[in-house]
């Protein structure tokens, strides 16, 4: 097990999200597996990141990624067994890695058993575990969210002649939180995890577990009333788990989410993650302020979640008609890589490859308050695919090789579940792991030195922060303090190379020393700091009073 | 006559009843104030007591060296002296209160006359006991110094230093009481004079060869044979 | 605006020190060379010190660091022209890097406790991996012995590495009779000398000795060195002591005489004892220093005046009549007055592990200021040296350090009475 002895250890993680079935693949059949997984954690030992982040690898017709789930208390058989599991799991934690893993509470997939019998009769038992209906006008108004595929939350069952709720897709029908069976139920699953040794769950679709007329049925206080039970019935139980939140909302509206530190422990800060690259392709540093300092005050034990991409597309939907615009014309010139309200690229493509931006951006992410989440094969600067259906293209197989299937299966190629980038920018050949751990001067081994320069001061993950408002527009600059220690970080947003002067009279005194070699800058004094930055140049400081 | 005498006796009484009517509220008022004036104090004591326990004013008084002076002169702390002190100052305020009260129309002189003798008496005694606490504080300082400095004498040396303080604590502890200047100052002339003289004569007629003695040693380079070789 | 909580101290490093330190940037060790009045042995250390660096480190990023605790005699001018000039001299061994040497200049803070805080600091900012202390009064500096402490940090994993001079028994009775044992009953453990100025230290150990509060606290003025040794081992850091040859150490600062550095010394060790009481009361005992050889060397035993200590003794007890009782415990005071009677007069090891605790207890009351008590236990120390001297006359060596011996097992043997009414003095609501 890694260390139990800090129960807030998410304030200073940094998290890696991956796919199983794109991972690693040990038996041939073109599927990433856990003796895959657990074959590679080596490299995520080395990348330094302390936290697992599995995508649902629970048995599934597979109709939603994974996120319709016929059984919350197995792995999907193409993934391998419970036992592959569970020796994933202590390998893991011999190597000082937690792993958290996904949790649906809302719905399940229609090929649940549960659904199943619930459809039988209307007197089956579990009848009640799902939103029945005889009409299809009860809870109207309620918006509808995948407005390209579903035209209502109510889906006729011709079984049992009823319709039933969903708010996703119409073979993900909605769990009952009115039943205490179903609380108590997931309540078990929770319990058959968490006593396995998972370290925490990052939980689907919140916002949605209760309805009631006359309302939109979201974020209502009973759902609320849910997760206390849940956070306190897991607190009690296994203490140092935590919980993650999904509730793409502004960050005012998943504030209640923390509660008074008795619901969520983490939640993600979807808007923060657009106006980073907004920033960067402005070069302005105005987006990004913006967004830091309406975000409120979240109780001491609770952590935002930022990240820079993620298994969807990078949404849009937390901004502005003017700055999406902005985004799709900036960010994704081909029509073919828009979906929904986002853009389904990773960030190397994103950012044209460009070495000194992809190390900017991360330099952010590492940077800003929040716990950051890596997604797999962004430590090596892997492509997409845009061409794949869906959001296909950003799940593609891990390049972990130049060789057979880029090292990720050896299967034929035409049995993998999805194909391996292998165009000549950022196919397999040039970007995959052996080949930059081979290089001292990789993308990856910049990304290890990165997170090893972060977990050197708990500041990143617990300070707080105090943005710099120098006249320079292109320079992003702020403060992270905690108790006695103080952090200074210096971004240069533009392509250009820029002189700022900074106003550092409140930290007269000082001495900056950089973080990541070392170097000793002049005393700060009370007089403005001068400094040059290059293209897309960054530093980290920290300030000594010596 | 027998008349004359018991009218003057009947008067008398009558006076004397009037007086007592008229000082008898005098007198419980005086009582209350005087018990009042305990419960006050008292209170401010406890106040200052549970104060005075703070952190605070520890680390003031440790810092300012005043709970290392009082720690020599084998003195209780600031924290149980200081709500000690004013609780006496705030009995006293109001005991003067009282004999206020109590002296009838007439008598306000022996009102000042009191307060005034209770304050030189304070004065005076402050004296003394500052004078004691730093005649202890120099004798031990001196007799420590002059030993490790290697001067002659150093138990002879700090007494002298320790009565010439108390001396002048004396002195000035007689100046508070109101005894007239010229006389302490002249009874103070005739001692020191005295000590001295019996000095000069001692050195000059009976000690000279001890006299020599001494100025040759504080002369002479210190013997080094304690340094060598290397004790640390 | 960072919160106020920020660590706003006075600047431990001159602005003119930091301008010399950002050219020299991140380094692996700095060798910290503490001057004062050392005109006429630094010359040799400095090269030394080059010699050692070019033969053991020449790939290894160095910088040496001279901080002057206000030298009159020129020492900074030697040492500026012995770290400039030695081209010449080390042509035939040579470093790989830019060396940089940085003389800093005095910042106003005398003594060589300033100057090891400046060294400290400027490691601190150059994150140094070790730190080497040079001892600039060294007539015959070995190379060897410092490239040996500076590799034992850099590579062999230690947090502190102190020298085990090859003395005679008899010589450092201070050390022996009084800081060693007293340590060692204590805290679990001692260097062999815990009063050497030459040692190489951690990056890591330097980081904690800075924000500890030595460097604030009076009585560890003259006792810096005695306090950086027992913190690494108080501490629990990775250490040990090189044997070397016993080198003759000049200084033309003016030095107390033995009587004031006897005092500046116990002052020292209470305070030490004070400092770290809550660990050497609970009784966890800690690590000894590992031992390593490096050098070996028979050194001769030094000639004593008895007569002189036993004097003092006599003369100390006698004139500081009325001090004793308020420090002692009437069965010593009695012992005491016992001592300076006899023929010969001097102290035995139970009347002195009696004396020792005795004295350590009063500290600890608080009613006394240091400065006094450590005044009135120089005429004890000399009864001790006495005894011992007169002991030891006619022993070999090995017959000597058994004696020593002894005195370990009499204070060990002490402790429980010594944690007992320690106990005591603190629990009487007296506080230091």
């Amino acid at each position: 097990m890694p260390p139990a002895t800090n129960v807030d250890w998410y304030k200073d993680a940094v998290f890696y999200q991956l796919h199983v079935k794109s991972f690693a693949d040990s038996n041939g059949d073109g599927i990433g597996d856990f003796p895959g997984l657990t074959s590679r954690l080596e490299h995520l030992e080395q990348l330094g990141v302390d936290c697992i982040w599995l995508q649902p690898m629970y048995p599934s017709p597979g109709r939603d990624d994974g996120y319709d789930i016929a059984d919350y208390c197995n792995v999907h058989p193409g993934y391998g067994t419970l036992d592959d599991f569970r020796h994933f799991l202590d390998e893991a934690h011999r190597r000082g890695l937690r792993v958290i893993i996904e949790l649906v509470l809302n719905h399940t997939s229609d090929q649940h058993p549960w659904f199943q019998e619930a459809r039988s009769s209307t007197s089956n038992p579990k009848r009640d575990w799902y939103v029945w209906s005889d009409t299809d006008d009860r809870y109207r108004g309620v918006r509808i969210i995948f407005l390209d595929t579903e035209m209502s939350n109510w889906a006729w069952d011709p079984v049992s002649r009823a319709y039933y709720w969903h708010r996703f897709f119409s073979h993900q029908p909605d769990l009952n939180y009115d039943n205490p069976e179903v609380r108590e139920e997931m309540w078990r699953v929770m319990r058959f995890w968490a006593d396995l040794g998972v370290d925490g769950f990052r939980v689907d679709a919140v916002p949605y577990l209760i309805e009631r007329e006359g309302t939109s049925c979201e974020n209502l206080p009973e759902t609320h009333e849910v997760i206390r039970t849940l956070r306190a019935r897991l607190d009690a139980h296994a203490p140092g788990r935590v919980l993650l939140a999904e509730a793409n909302m502004w960050p005012e509206q998943v504030r209640p989410y923390f509660g008074d530190a008795d619901e969520f422990h983490m939640a993600f800060h979807f808007p923060l993650m657009p106006r980073m690259f907004m920033a960067v392709r402005l070069e302005d540093r105005r987006p990004l302020i913006d967004i830091v300092e309406r975000t409120p005050a979240i109780p001491e034990s609770c952590q935002w979640g930022i990240f820079l991409r993620n298994h969807d597309e990078l949404t849009l939907e937390m901004v502005t008609d003017l700055e999406r615009d902005y985004m799709y014309d900036e960010y994704a010139t081909d029509p073919k890589a828009r979906i929904n309200l986002g853009i389904r690229r990773r960030l190397a493509p994103l950012l044209e490859g460009d070495r000194r931006r992809i190390e900017l951006m991360n330099s952010m992410l590492m940077s800003l308050p929040g716990s950051p989440f890596v997604y797999y094969g962004d430590e090596i600067g892997m492509g997409d695919n845009v061409f794949l259906r869906d959001r296909n293209g950003v799940r593609t197989p891990m390049q972990w090789s130049g060789g057979w299937n880029a090292g990720f299966s050896a299967a034929d190629p035409e049995r993998l579940w999805l194909p391996i980038i292998s165009n000549p920018v950022f196919g397999y050949q040039a970007v995959n792991v052996e080949a930059q751990r081979r290089n001292g001067s990789s993308l990856l081994y910049w990304m290890q030195r990165l997170v090893r320069v972060r977990k050197s001061s708990r500041v990143f993950g617990r300070g707080s922060i105090e943005f710099l408002h120098p006249a320079n527009h292109r320079v992003l600059a702020y403060t992270r303090s905690l108790g006695e220690e103080t952090v200074l970080v210096v971004h240069n947003l533009a392509s250009t190379a820029q002189a700022v002067e900074l106003d550092l009279s409140s930290m007269a005194g000082a001495i900056p020393i950089e973080m990541f070699g070392g170097s000793i800058f002049p005393r700060i004094r009370a007089h403005p700091y001068a400094m040059t930055l290059g293209p897309y140049g960054f530093f980290w400081f920290r300030l000594r009073w010596l | 006559m027998i008349d004359l005498a018991l009218a003057s006796l009947r008067q008398s009484w009558a006076e004397s009843r009037a007086l007592l009517a008229a000082f008898l509220p005098h007198l419980l008022a005086a009582v209350v104030l005087a018990l009042v004036g305990w419960v006050v104090a008292a209170i401010v004591r406890a106040v200052l007591r549970r104060v005075a326990d703070a952190a605070a004013l520890r680390r003031f008084t440790e810092r300012t060296r005043v709970a290392e002076m009082l720690r020599f002169a084998e003195l209780p702390p600031v924290s149980r002296m200081l709500p000690g002190a004013i609780f006496w100052l705030v009995w006293i305020a109001f005991l003067a209160a009282a004999v206020d009260v109590l002296v009838l129309p007439g008598l306000g002189s022996v009102r000042v006359a009191f307060l005034d003798v209770i304050l030189r008496v304070l004065r005076a005694t402050l004296a003394v006991a500052i004078g004691v606490l730093a005649a202890n504080l120099v004798w031990r300082m001196t007799l420590l110094g002059a030993f490790n400095a290697g001067l002659p004498s150093p138990r002879l040396i700090a007494t002298a230093m320790r009565l010439l303080i108390l001396a002048i604590a004396v002195v000035t502890a007689l100046t508070q009481l109101g005894l007239p200047m010229p006389i302490v100052l002249t009874a103070f002339s005739i001692a020191f004079g005295a000590v001295m003289l019996g000095l000069a004569l001692a050195f000059g007629l009976g000690g000279r060869e001890l006299a020599r003695a001494v100025l040759e040693q504080q002369a002479a380079p210190r013997p080094d044979n304690e340094e060598s070789p290397s004790h640390l | 605006m960072p919160p106020a909580a920020s660590p706003r101290r006075a600047s431990l490093l001159s602005d003119d020190l930091v301008q010399h330190l950002i050219p020299v940037g991140q380094v692996d060790v700095l060798v910290g060379l503490p001057t004062l009045d050392n005109v006429s042995t630094v010359e040799p250390v400095v090269l030394a010190v080059h010699q050692a660096i070019a033969r053991a480190f020449p790939r290894t990023r160095i910088a040496l660091l001279n901080s002057d605790g206000g030298s009159q005699d020129g020492t900074q001018d030697v040492v500026r022209r012995a770290s400039s000039g030695s081209a010449d001299l080390l042509l035939a061994s040579h470093t790989l890097r830019t060396m940089h040497r940085v003389v800093a200049p005095f910042h106003g803070l005398p003594g060589r406790r300033a100057a090891l805080r400046t060294i400290f600091a400027a490691a601190d900012l150059l994150q140094a991996r070790a730190v080497v202390i040079v001892d600039p009064s060294a007539v015959d500096p070995s190379e060897e012995v410092l490239a040996a402490l500076m590799r034992e940090v850099l590579t062999g994993g230690l947090d502190f590495v102190g020298q085990a001079p090859g003395r005679h028994p008899r010589e450092v009775p201070l050390v022996t009779q009084l800081v060693r044992p007293l340590l060692e009953a204590t805290l679990g453990a001692s260097f062999d000398d815990p009063l050497d100025q030459q040692f190489a230290l951690s990056g890591a150990f330097v980081a904690r000795a800075l924000a500890a509060s030595i460097w604030d606290d009076e009585p560890m003025r003259a006792g810096i060195d005695l306090a950086l040794h027992a913190d690494a081992i108080a501490g629990g850091f990775a250490t040990a002591q090189l044997a070397t040859r016993a080198r003759t150490r000049v200084s033309h600062a003016a030095r107390p005489g033995v009587r004031e550095s006897i005092q500046q010394l116990v002052r020292a060790l209470w305070s030490l004892l004070g400092r770290h009481e809550s660990l050497w009361l609970d009784g966890h005992p800690a690590a000894t220093p590992r031992a390593m050889a490096l050098e070996s060397a028979e050194a001769a035993s030094p000639t004593w005046d008895t007569a002189a200590f036993e004097r003092t003794f006599r003369e100390g007890v006698h004139q500081l009549h009325g001090i004793w009782q308020d420090v002692l415990s009437p069965a010593t005071v009695a012992a005491l007055d016992a001592a300076t009677l006899r023929q010969p007069a001097g102290l035995g090891l139970d009347d002195w592990t009696e004396i020792v605790i005795d004295f350590c207890v009063a500290w600890r009351t608080g009613r006394f200021t240091p400065d006094q008590l450590a005044g009135a236990f120089v005429p004890v120390y000399f009864g001790r040296l006495a005894e011992f001297v007169r002991d030891t006359a006619t022993l070999d060596a090995g017959a000597a350090r058994e004696r020593l011996n002894r005195v370990a097992h009499a204070f060990a043997a002490a402790r429980p009475a010594l944690v007992t009414r320690w106990m005591a003095a603190r629990a009487s609501g007296e506080h230091r």
